[in-house]
């Protein structure tokens, strides 16, 4: 039975709470307390963990996946939420103190402006109300994207990730032509192990994390600019707006945004350990290039060189710098890197093979 | 109104002026030929001439002006500027070379898909808008100038945004990506050719379409497995593979016209093949025998195509 539009919206809701809030809630605050002392503006660090708080739910889904297939829905959606549930518990007054600032900060850029008292409230409801019903009505219908999406349909239907030459479906003929790693189309996959698990059929998440990320990037644009002056993030936010692709494609659904916020976080987090040579840095630096990789194959090489920058540049002798980045390397690999080495080793060998373009 | 602009910040601004002017018209123009004797996917792709190969291809990043915008370029003089500074900071020194290497890296691997170039995207603004910012660090004079030029640079942008707003491109994307496709244009059901009926979204319809246990001969339309229950060969006539059990393998190529039309029907078991349109002239092989072999039956808002397959 379908939903109607009410029913959709709020499982859409309950969905964000449970794969986008929770998991932000909990790394920012675990990123917060590691962080801060740091330097790192808890602004910032709350768009990040925004980003990477659903993209780690999910690579720890993956994980599970292809070590305890087949289990029931209902255990996948608890044991990838029960983590972050306790990361969220242990860490929740930081994790508030870091969103306090990141909501202040867009206040503060955003108040001054003639009007921005009102502005900002309405315009942000305006907003959401825009993009929920923008999601409502357009169905998911790119040809990457209905790549992921049923790919992650596949999965849904036979929850185990297995490795072979040819990502072949029997049942309907479906061939996976994509290269990348699977964390998109296990996003397709949680929200419809969600929807049996708890009654519903909608697939506003998947339509959604597009948008919700290039909404990321955005902000992360916008308050990191900041730190120069208010009017040099305006700025900056105005011109990558007016740089015509970013404004088609937070219109679309597809996996550049989310590929996309994870290169830029993992820039960042790279400069931050060369500011800041310290272990906790790249802990989140290997945890970032490794989502990054996991999103895409292009994000593997990305990976490749910023580990090869930071080896050239840390300032650091050359011991503790291989231990360093040993360690990063390590979550770098476990990550994302993982499935690229299973997919060459023992899998449709990934770009080790005749690449077709579509 | 006192701006604080010297004469010699003016002349800047100028300057800055034509310089963007110039380097605009030129890349239109040199992207803005077209070679229609070319392959129609490089055609498609905008990478069909060496200038475009160029511009919109391994120097993308900065150059694709109609997809990435206009001002991206601006990091090379930018760099030039900061020269020492950057050899003074690790932490520049680390972005830099992080930058050279992936613009080589998309350049290399990415320049035939426009969107690996947008990889660098928002690191790109970034850098602009905070090297520009932070121009006075190196000429305390130009404090007063850094606002103008980003006003300046804004305005390209905007200049930009409306030349390809007002291209045949945005629209058909738009349309695409914004289109009410349940009302679907009244010029699509009158060019139809006669004998094909006009389907609101034919993916939609297939189900109803299809005799149970129908085989169809999908050309890389992935919505009839996300959206029907048809089993669908997987294909892409731009390759000629066939997706199957053991993998992609040649449909057309290997095969006279008579032993690819009994593989499909005998072999696989096809009765229908889903298709779009403009797919269609990527391979002749293909386009012909939807021309001889195969009637229309179905077509779409998108001119997604539903061919029978004659027996």
């Amino acid at each position: 039975m379908s939903e109607t539009a009410l029913q959709a919206i709020l499982s859409l809701l309950i969905k964000q709470i449970v794969l986008f809030l929770l998991p932000a809630f909990a790394v920012a605050g675990w990123m917060n307390q590691r962080m801060v002392q740091g330097g790192q503006h808890p602004a910032i660090t709350a768009i990040v963990a925004l980003g990477l708080g659903p993209a780690a739910a999910i690579a720890l889904f993956f994980h599970l996946m292809l070590i305890a297939p087949n289990m029931p829905y209902w255990l996948y959606i608890g044991l990838v939420s029960l983590p972050f549930l306790v990361l969220f518990v242990l860490f929740f007054r930081q994790s508030l103190m870091c969103f306090g600032e990141a909501w202040s900060s867009l206040q503060k850029l955003i108040l001054p402006i003639k009007g921005g008292a009102l502005l900002f409230p309405v315009g942000l409801v305006l907003f959401l109300m825009a993009w929920v019903r923008y999601l409502w009505l357009k169905p998911v219908m790119e040809h990457d994207t209905l790549e992921y999406a049923t790919q992650g349909l596949v999965f849904f239907l036979n929850p185990v990730i297995e490795y072979s030459a040819h990502r072949y479906d029997a049942a309907t003929g479906f061939y996976y032509v994509g290269l990348h790693g699977l964390n998109f189309p296990l996003f397709s996959t949680w929200e419809l192990m969600f929807n049996a698990a708890v009654g519903t059929t909608s697939n506003l998440l998947f339509r959604s994390l597009n948008s919700y990320y290039g909404l990321l990037i955005a902000l992360f644009v916008f308050l990191y600019l900041r730190r120069f002056a208010p009017r040099a993030a305006w700025f900056g936010l105005a011109m990558l707006m007016l740089s015509y692709i970013f404004f088609e494609n937070i219109l679309k659904y597809h996996i550049d945004s989310y590929r996309l916020f994870f290169g830029v976080a993992a820039v960042w987090s790279m400069l931050e350990c060369i500011e800041r040579p310290q272990w906790r840095n790249f802990f989140w630096f290997g945890v970032l290039s490794g989502l990054q990789a996991s999103a895409h194959s292009l994000g593997v090489f990305l990976s490749v060189i910023e580990f090869a920058c930071l080896f050239l540049f840390l300032p650091l002798p050359l011991l503790p710098r291989t231990k360093m980045l040993l360690y990063a390397f390590a979550l770098f690999f476990t990550g994302g890197a993982l499935h690229y080495v299973l997919d060459v080793s023992i899998g449709t060998g990934w770009i080790f093979k005749e690449i077709a373009f579509f | 109104m006192k701006t604080g602009l010297t004469p010699k910040h003016w002349r800047f601004l100028l300057t800055l002026f034509i310089v963007l002017l110039v380097v605009d018209v030129l890349v239109y123009y040199i992207t803005g030929q077209k070679d229609l004797n070319a392959d129609p996917n490089l055609q498609d792709r905008n990478i069909e001439t060496a200038g475009k190969l160029w511009l919109n291809g391994y120097l993308g990043t900065l150059f694709h002006f109609r997809f990435l915008g206009n001002i991206n370029w601006l990091i090379l003089p930018l760099a030039w500027i900061y020269r020492k500074q950057i050899l003074a900071s690790r932490v520049l020194l680390c972005l830099s070379a992080f930058m050279v290497l992936s613009l080589i890296l998309i350049g290399l691997k990415g320049y035939f898909n426009p969107r690996y170039q947008f990889t660098l995207l928002p690191l790109i603004v970034m850098i602009i808008v905070a090297g520009i910012w932070q121009l006075p660090t190196i000429r305390p004079d130009w404090i007063s100038l850094r606002q103008p030029i980003l006003i300046l640079l804004l305005l390209a942008c905007m200049g930009n945004m409306f030349l390809i707003l007002g291209g045949e491109r945005a629209i058909r994307n738009f349309n695409r990506v914004l289109g009410d496709k349940s009302k679907g244009p009244v010029q699509v059901t009158e060019s139809l050719p006669e004998g094909v009926a006009y389907v609101k979204e034919l993916h939609l319809c297939l189900d109803s379409l299809l005799a149970p246990g129908e085989k169809v001969l999908v050309n890389n339309l992935p919505e009839v497995y996300y959206y029907t229950k048809a089993f669908g060969h997987y294909y892409w006539c731009g390759s000629d593979l066939l997706y199957g059990r053991e993998g992609p393998a040649l449909l057309f190529k290997n095969r006279s016209p008579e032993q690819a039309r009994s593989y499909i029907v005998d072999t696989l078991g096809c009765s229908w093949v889903y298709t779009f349109k403009s797919y269609n002239r990527y391979n002749p092989a293909f386009e012909t025998f939807l021309k001889e072999d195969c009637e229309q039956r179905y077509s779409d808002y998108d001119f997604t195509e539903l061919y029978r397959i004659r027996r």
